[in-house]
């Protein structure tokens, strides 16, 4: 039935897309329960994660060893990158945060200045030209298309990749000290600070979990798409926004004409799958964009 | 005045009766003010109120005391509407308030205060003070501009009745401070006065002494006393023992949620049960 | 008015900051004369940066009237301003799908009524919550409105934007055809370089003057609110909202009145813009209009109007400040990487960050000043410029000689209110 089949395609993409969006969103919740503010930066840090395996990626180059399609250097590199956007996290908390005297509202929009310098340090670096990993684009898994399940190799590794990541800090959570501490903490800070945990480093622990979770999940969306300056900005609206109802694509005529989007439309990726190009990727329908960067 | 004439008079009524004691069916209504029926919440697995009951009569200081996380100050957010109940009920002169918003409550002239003394940054003593009265038709936007003489009187009525309130509290050097620099007592003053202007029927007061020191706290007794002569009734929370057995009577004693006894001080004071809740129950 | 009767005596009343603040105005509208009269600014194009600062002077009003007043976190100015904006076009577009051609007191109408209908819609389920809600909310409806702008072409006119917007003082009297009357005025203040007042020039100033009326209007509106019982209550919001319920004040309903208010005063931006530039375009909706808002609010300092207008003035310096780098490009800008990064060690000579170089466009380059301009008013200076000084009470009860009431308990009062 077209019904189910439709909602099996939707289902298949819907779950890759939100083992990226859960990267993002697990950080911004630690943050937001920990650091005590809406971090309006958070997409930004996705994007300093993705611009930062690229960078890493392309000095260590591609390995012929590959696990699922992706060179096992491509890990290498996002383990960095994931290190470097924890670093920049908390250079950001020691030099703009820390210092300031505001409230959490102060600090959110405190936190709205740091992602336009990052994104303005990144397009002024990199161009707001859109970029990519050098990785061959897969076709969809053939076995699985039998039954009208259209995902790569790739999709599979960030799938589970991500879940590596949410078990293991589950497990931190729950079972290890730090774990303790850090719920404890959220829970009431004063409290926590009055039975001896040293709240200053829980935070700092919060900010590289966070930080490094964000910036891994940049880096699968920067291999999921491609990489653009506005890359985690528009990720952090995805996250925000609600539902809306997509409806079926019609000519978008401000697509040609918007750079950013022109950009994407020029690196769209290669269409592997005659039916993937047609119908709307899940983040399409989430944002209510007829084709965007996601497609 | 521009004051609307129903809200007037229903204020008015309610006053003449408490003070008439006018005989009738109306006459257990009018005596009490405030009756709390099993109220009951819980937050996860802790039960903060347990079927808590009592009735605050009119024109009495009703004490509400307890050892630390008997559930104090969650009553006090149950009547006041800052917390809905899981269950019971909360009534107001016989009208059933319970679960209704905080604002509508406050209205209706029930007037509370919070453990840790609001600052109101930006604004000063005055200014803070004149938020206090009720039905100010310059709250409302379009009397602004279409009302404005209606406004300005009121508006110095408003600012008279501050200026005086303030020197009954002795406080008024205060008034041009910035209300965030003044010290946590002449905070405590601040917000009973305040709440005064609300003209509140029932004026419930949550830890009026806690840090404040004991110069200023015979002071506040006095002057909780100087309006409760003038016709308010009091409820309160406090944990100076002293404080609320001069001042207090009767006085209910919460423990685990839920009241224990309630009597008069003197019966409070030699209640074994008392003694043990605190003992047992005081150690957190 | 006292400006005018005592000036000495305003002056001295001033604080310091509003005493250099008053400085760097006069010191400004002193070198932008200066400029002009000797040819190097254009005066027709300094109108126009000028009608830009009172459009955003508006902008910030609106914000101010949310945020400064209320404390409500709205990201989605651009999005009323939009609102305002094609609400006007709808109704006077030569190319509009559903009206057109009609008297622009119809689009200013329509355009109010639409951005208070989007604000109450997105109240209504976000004030009665904490802050962020609002914010976040407000965040996606800025995308929400920028998409049904651009899609629902069919009132719309979509991406081909609305053209033949007439000037606002168009079917009025004298008002429409008066830059046509007025003469050509050639200034000579340096021999050789002749500055020359023709059509355009009065055409944008009869611009400006709109934009001024539009802020007069607003100002004094928002002004008297504020210095209310009602601006009390939204001062107490902003503190603490707590304590406003418990004194008996239904802050959902203040908060929304709050919101629709800045909304409006957002919107009226957006009419003027529509015809100021006399088309428009769902680019017009950029959320990065909201951001510029933001700065103006939070460098002027919240909860004062006076501080809104400065900081919309400002914002536009600083996004056209950018464009005239671009013109006389500095040392600093025409090699890659620049200096100042370099000295900030971003940018080492490292092989990892050899890329062929490039020029720096003034996007990205706004929007780090943006944002550095964020990160530093939140460090030194969070409470902006000029923050709020006035106590909000009504000006007539503030008079030394307020009226002596009799001297009696507040409780006495209860009773005889009638006489009052």
């Amino acid at each position: 039935m077209a019904v189910t089949e439709q909602f099996i395609r939707l289902a298949a993409d819907g779950v890759v897309y939100s083992s990226i969006i859960v990267l993002g969103s697990i950080g911004l919740s630690l943050i937001y329960s920990i650091a005590g503010f809406a971090n309006f930066a958070h997409g930004d840090t996705m994007t300093v994660g993705a611009y930062a395996t690229l960078v890493i990626f392309g000095v260590v180059g591609g390995t012929s060893m590959s696990v699922l399609g992706l060179p096992v250097s491509f890990f290498l590199a996002l383990l960095l990158g994931a290190a470097v956007t924890a670093v920049v996290a908390l250079l950001t908390e020691r030099l703009v945060y820390k210092p300031l005297d505001v409230g959490p509202i102060g600090l959110l929009i405190t936190s709205i200045g740091v992602a336009f310098v990052y994104r303005a340090l990144v397009q002024i670096r990199f161009s707001a030209d859109s970029r990519r990993y050098d990785i061959q684009a897969l076709r969809p898994i053939d076995w699985l298309l039998e039954y009208n399940i259209a995902v790569t190799e790739h999709e599979v590794a960030m799938v589970a990749s991500a879940i590596v990541l949410v078990v293991g800090l589950h497990l931190l959570l729950q079972h290890t000290d730090l774990g303790r501490k850090m719920r404890a903490t959220a829970d009431n800070p004063s409290l926590a600070r009055a039975s001896g945990i040293r709240v200053r480093r829980i935070e700092l622990w919060t900010w590289i979990i966070g930080a490094g979770l964000a910036g891994a999940g940049g880096a699968f969306l920067g291999l999921f798409n491609q990489l653009i300056p506005r890359m985690g900005f528009n990720l952090l609206l995805v996250i925000f926004v609600p539902h809306r109802d997509g409806r079926p694509t019609d000519a978008d005529p401000d697509v040609d004409r918007h750079p950013d989007r022109q950009r994407v439309r020029e690196g769209t990726r290669v269409p592997h799958h005659g039916r993937r190009v047609a119908r709307p990727a899940p983040g399409d329908r989430r944002r209510g964009r007829r084709r965007g960067w996601l497609t | 005045m521009s004051e609307s004439p129903t809200e007037g008079t229903a204020t008015d009524a309610s006053t003449e009766r408490a003070a008439e004691e006018t005989p009738g069916d109306d006459e257990e209504r009018s005596e009490i003010v405030l009756e709390v029926e099993n109220l009951r919440k819980e937050f996860g697995a802790l039960v903060a109120a347990d079927d808590a009951t009592f009735d605050v009569e009119r024109g009495t200081i009703t004490g509400l005391i307890g050892p630390n996380g008997a559930g104090k100050s969650t009553i006090f957010n149950l009547i006041s509407g800052f917390y809905e109940p899981d269950a019971g009920s909360v009534r107001l002169n016989g009208d059933d308030v319970t679960g209704i918003e905080p604002y509508k409550i406050a209205n209706r002239g029930l007037i509370r205060t919070f453990q840790t003394p609001r600052k109101l940054e930006g604004m000063t003593v005055r200014e803070a003070m004149l938020i206090g009265p009720q039905r100010q038709p310059g709250e409302s936007f379009h009397k602004l501009f279409t009302a404005p003489g209606a406004v300005g009187e009121r508006e110095r009525a408003n600012m008279a009745d501050v200026e005086r309130i303030l020197e009954e509290f002795e406080i008024d050097h205060l008034a041009r401070q910035p209300a965030t620099d003044i010290s946590g007592g002449q905070m405590k003053l601040v917000e009973l006065a305040r709440a005064m202007l609300a003209e509140p029927e029932i004026l419930l007061l949550d830890e009026p002494v806690a840090g404040v020191n004991p110069t200023l706290a015979n002071k506040l007794a006095d002057q909780i006393r100087r309006l409760h002569e003038q016709g308010t009734t009091f409820l309160l929370i406090e944990h100076d023992m002293s404080f609320i057995m001069s001042l207090a009577d009767p006085i209910v004693v919460l423990d685990q949620g839920s009241v224990l006894m309630e009597g008069t001080p003197e019966e409070v004071r030699t209640d074994e049960r008392v003694a043990d809740a605190y003992l047992g129950g005081g150690g957190v | 008015m006292s400006t005018l009767t005592d000036p000495r005596g305003y002056w001295g009343d001033l604080t310091s900051e509003e005493r250099g603040v008053a400085g760097f105005l006069a010191a400004a509208v002193l070198v932008l004369l200066a400029l002009m009269l000797t040819g190097v600014l254009n005066p027709t194009y300094f109108l126009f940066l000028f009608g830009l600062g009172g459009m955003f002077g508006l902008m910030s009003l609106g914000l101010n009237a949310q945020w400064g007043y209320t404390g409500l976190i709205n990201f989605s100015v651009a999005a009323f301003f939009g609102l305002g904006a094609y609400g006007a076009a709808i109704m006077t577009a030569s190319n509009s799908p559903i009206a057109g051609d009609m008297n622009p007191i119809f689009g200013l109408v329509l355009g109010l009524i639409l951005s208070a209908i989007v604000a109450i819609a997105i109240g209504i389920p976000t004030l009665r919550l904490r802050a962020d809600y609002l914010a976040i909310a407000s965040l996606g409806l800025a995308e929400v409105v920028r998409l049904i702008i651009l899609n629902e072409g069919q009132w719309t006119a979509g991406s081909q934007g609305l053209r033949g917007i007439p000037r606002f003082f168009e079917g009025w009297p004298v008002l429409p055809t008066l830059p046509e009357a007025l003469p050509q005025v050639n200034i000579e203040m340096i021999p050789g370089r002749v500055v020359t007042l023709g059509l355009p020039f009065w055409r944008q100033l009869l611009n400006v003057t709109l934009v001024l009326t539009f802020m007069a209007g607003a100002y004094l509106v928002l002004r008297r609110a504020h210095r209310s019982p009602w601006g009390r209550v939204l001062r107490t919001i902003r503190a603490d909202e707590d304590l406003a319920k418990a004194l008996g004040k239904n802050t959902y309903f203040f908060k929304m009145q709050s919101f629709v208010l800045g909304c409006l005063v957002m919107a009226l931006a957006g009419v003027f813009f529509a015809h100021f530039q006399l088309f428009v375009n769902p680019g017009n909706l950029d959320p990065t209009t909201t951001f510029y808002v933001w700065v103006a609010v939070i460098l002027g300092g919240a909860g004062s109007n006076r501080g809104a207008l400065f900081g919309g003035f400002v914002v536009v310096a600083i996004r056209e400040g950018p464009q005239f780098i671009e013109q006389l490009p500095p040392a600093f800008l025409t090699e890659f990487p620049p200096g100042f990064l370099r000295d900030l060690g971003f940018i080492t000579d490292d092989v990892l960050f050899e890329l062929p170089s490039i020029a720096i466009s003034p996007g990205p380059l706004q929007l780090l000043l943006v944002g550095l301009l964020i990160i530093l008013i939140m460090r030194f200076r969070p409470q902006g410029v000029l923050p709020p000084q006035r106590e909000l009470i009504w000006p007539d009860a503030v008079d030394e000689d307020v009226r002596k009431r009799p001297d009696s308990g507040v409780r006495d009062q209860r009773g005889g209110d009638g006489d009052e």
